[in-house]
């Protein structure tokens, strides 16, 4: 039986198909349509499901969506009623989408698709729980999710068992943890539903002691908290409920001064509120779940939405709050809903036994090397192949060690916002300048931003202060955790200001080939880590073929490219440099 | 200038102008739906004290909502609300 699972029209657009409760591929729109975030319908993403498992639309049973939209549409119509005359020119912007697309889904998906059977809508929240709990290792857990908004909820509790899921409780816009952190992200010059993950990496500058820093105080004027954790919003200090601007004027006032400019230098009063919005959130968030676990009696817990892609708090979850273990989808935020919504309906709606547990984030896209090669003698591209996965590993290693920036293309494209080795930058981390060399190379990026390490998960305890046993969202990324202090000096570029490191851990049956690399490079330089970042162009999304990942290696300083079993090194290829940064956006 | 540039860009034009005119005409509708339905909806229940988000902090123990949306029949996932 198979399933697909939709969502759309918000941010990041995805679909996902599942095969007797096994998600068999699952990717986002903007990896095909190349724009970042892409909410459109992902007509391209579907295709992609489809043809990877080998069937037609009349194969699939059902499909799940990811929303209730009348039930948003009617939040929608309440901020108007509730703000009116201030929301005209929102109402103005946001109403044709509305009437044209978000109101007519069953229509788009079956003059689209061709699709004729049946179709469900999950409640937002319910598919991030779903695709949380329903692909976890867990039979039993504690589930809380937190985001932007949904329908009208931004953040729920409640217990998931077997095949069953109960929310119990909810915080309603336009009360909202996440859209808190976002008007920070606004007000600190960033943009929304997209640089959240900027004010993380720049809070460890700022002031990080409640007591002593002066933002800390002021933003928890705009938040009153309860001893359960259940918050609510003065909306007095915000304006996304009725404009597209999030903080008001008198929230500028509060900090003191106008909304940053785009690209301004971050100084230390803007690194102080940083640490001021992630001191807020991690308080909240640490409230909720002492309350949940006190509710639930539950030692495992899963997280979702996108506020669960805070790695930061996530690496402090097991020893601020009783629970045990913890699981998070790869894909927290919006994208990961439409796994969320098949499993539901396979799971929840069709009363379907579970069996599948997510261990990898590798269900995109794949090239096979006839394709590969095929694509680059077709451009006339300068390549050498490589004549095992022994010879693969040991090379892409030498090269890493001897400094070069080497793209990594590799089997299936990740699920989720993280490159983790099949679509990735990897460089050496000893050497301080490799930040520099990276930045200057490839990812121009804000220079207090970090750039991750990647360790094989029999190593993560030696150099970092994980929890025991290594928890599963590291292999995604999602765990922020010290690394040990005789260490931090010897990988330099991975280090954060703090200390931390958001580590990857790689086991050997994920993706056997980048775990060889990683451990070859451990016995050429004694320390088997190395630097994992996004393989993307400034501004657009991660690479999905091998065009997009040879466009990319051409249109910036990357050394080589190993793709499949081949490798492109740029400089035999000069003729076709160009330059992305002319054409970069954020 | 052939014939065939001519038209194409005349196409474009009218094309454009079209868009133009329908931006317009949406704009008044939603400009006079908002007014009458947004605006009257909005003053008549202001007048009667009713609110459509919560917000303000209050008193109350708990912010948590009661959100049991597990107690349903399947045929409810069939609907969009
Ligand atoms: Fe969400």
């Amino acid at each position: 039986m198979y399933i697909l699972g939709i969502s759309c029209y918000y941010h990041d657009a995805s679909a996902a198909l599942l095969k007797d409760g096994v998600v068999v591929a699952a990717a986002e729109e903007e990896r095909f349509s190349r724009k970042k975030h892409d909410s459109s319908f992902p007509i391209n993403a579907v295709n992609f499901c489809l043809r990877d498992a080998g069937i037609t639309i009349d194969e699939v049973s059902h499909i799940g969506f990811y929303e209730k939209p009348f039930l948003k549409m009617e939040r929608v119509l309440s901020q108007h009623l509730e703000c009116f005359p201030f929301s005209f020119k929102t109402f103005l912007s946001s109403i044709p989408s509305w009437i044209n697309e978000k109101l007519r889904v069953p229509g788009t998906i079956r003059k689209r698709l061709k699709y004729r059977g049946d179709i469900f809508f999950v409640e937002h929240h319910l598919a991030h729980a779903a695709a949380s709990f329903l692909v976890s290792p867990f039979r039993k857990a504690a589930v809380v999710t937190t985001d932007g908004v949904g329908e009208w909820t931004t953040t729920s509790f409640g217990v998931a068992e077997n095949s069953s899921i109960r929310l119990m409780k909810e915080i309603r816009f336009p009360s909202s943890l996440g859209l808190l952190y976002s008007t920070v992200t606004a007000y600190l010059g960033f943009s929304v539903n997209n640089s959240e993950y900027k004010v993380m990496g720049l809070a460890p500058y700022g002031d990080m002691n409640p007591e002593t820093n002066p933002y800390y105080r002021k933003l928890r004027r705009v938040i009153d908290v309860k001893g359960d954790g259940s918050y609510r919003l003065d909306m007095g200090y915000f304006k996304y409920h009725y404009a597209d601007r999030m903080p008001s004027d008198k929230f500028c006032g509060l900090l003191g001064a106008p909304v940053t400019g785009r690209g301004a230098e971050m100084s230390k009063r803007h690194k102080d509120i940083a640490a001021a919005v992630q001191l807020v959130l991690e308080e909240v968030l640490t409230k909720i779940l002492m309350h949940v676990h006190k509710v639930t009696k539950c030692d495992n817990l899963v997280l979702g939405g996108g506020v669960a892609l805070n790695s930061v708090y996530n690496g402090k979850i097991l020893r601020r709050t009783p629970f045990k273990r913890v699981w998070i989808q790869p894909n927290a935020s919006d994208g990961g809903t439409s796994i969320g919504a098949a499993s539901f309906v396979y799971h929840c709606i069709l009363k379907n036994r579970r069996g599948f547990v997510q261990e990898h984030a590798y269900l995109g896209p794949s090239f096979s090397d006839e394709e590969i090669r095929s694509y680059l003698d077709k451009g006339g591209v300068k390549y050498s192949e490589l004549g095992s996965d022994d010879e693969l590993v040991r090379k892409t290693a030498a090269l890493i060690h001897a400094e070069k920036v080497v793209g990594w293309f590799q089997g299936r494209m990740e699920w989720g916002p993280r490159a983790l080795g099949a679509r990735s930058i990897l460089a050496s981390p000893l050497r301080p300048e490799m930040k520099e060399i990276l930045n200057l190379k490839v990812k121009h990026r804000e220079k207090f931003r970090p750039f991750a390490p990647a360790v094989c998960e029999d190593d993560a305890l030696k150099y970092f202060e994980c929890d025991t046993p290594v928890p599963e969202p590291a292999d995604f990324m999602l765990m922020v955790y010290p690394i040990r202090k005789r260490w931090r000096s010897r990988i330099p570029a991975v280090t954060h200001v703090d200390g931390s490191g958001r580590l990857q851990t790689v086991r050997r049956h994920q993706n056997p080939l980048y775990y060889g690399v990683i451990k070859e490079f451990g016995r050429l330089s004694s320390i088997p880590i190395i630097v994992n970042t996004s393989f993307n162009i400034r501004g657009e999304p991660i690479v999905c073929t091998p065009h997009d990942a040879y466009r990319c290696m051409m249109g910036t300083g990357i050394d080589c490219l190993v793709m499949g079993r081949f490798i492109v090194f740029r400089e035999d290829n000069g003729k076709d440099m160009w330059d992305s940064e002319k054409l970069a956006e954020d | 200038m052939s014939f065939n540039v001519f038209f194409r860009g005349f196409r474009a034009g009218l094309h454009d102008f079209g868009s133009c005119i329908s931006t317009i005409v949406n704009s008044v509708l939603l400009a006079v739906a908002y007014v009458a339905g947004v605006g009257v909806t909005s003053i008549v229940a202001k007048v009667v004290g009713k609110r459509f988000l919560d917000s303000g902090f209050s008193d109350a123990p708990s912010y948590w909502v009661d959100l049991r949306i597990d107690e349903r029949p399947d045929e409810d996932f069939y609907r969009q609300f």
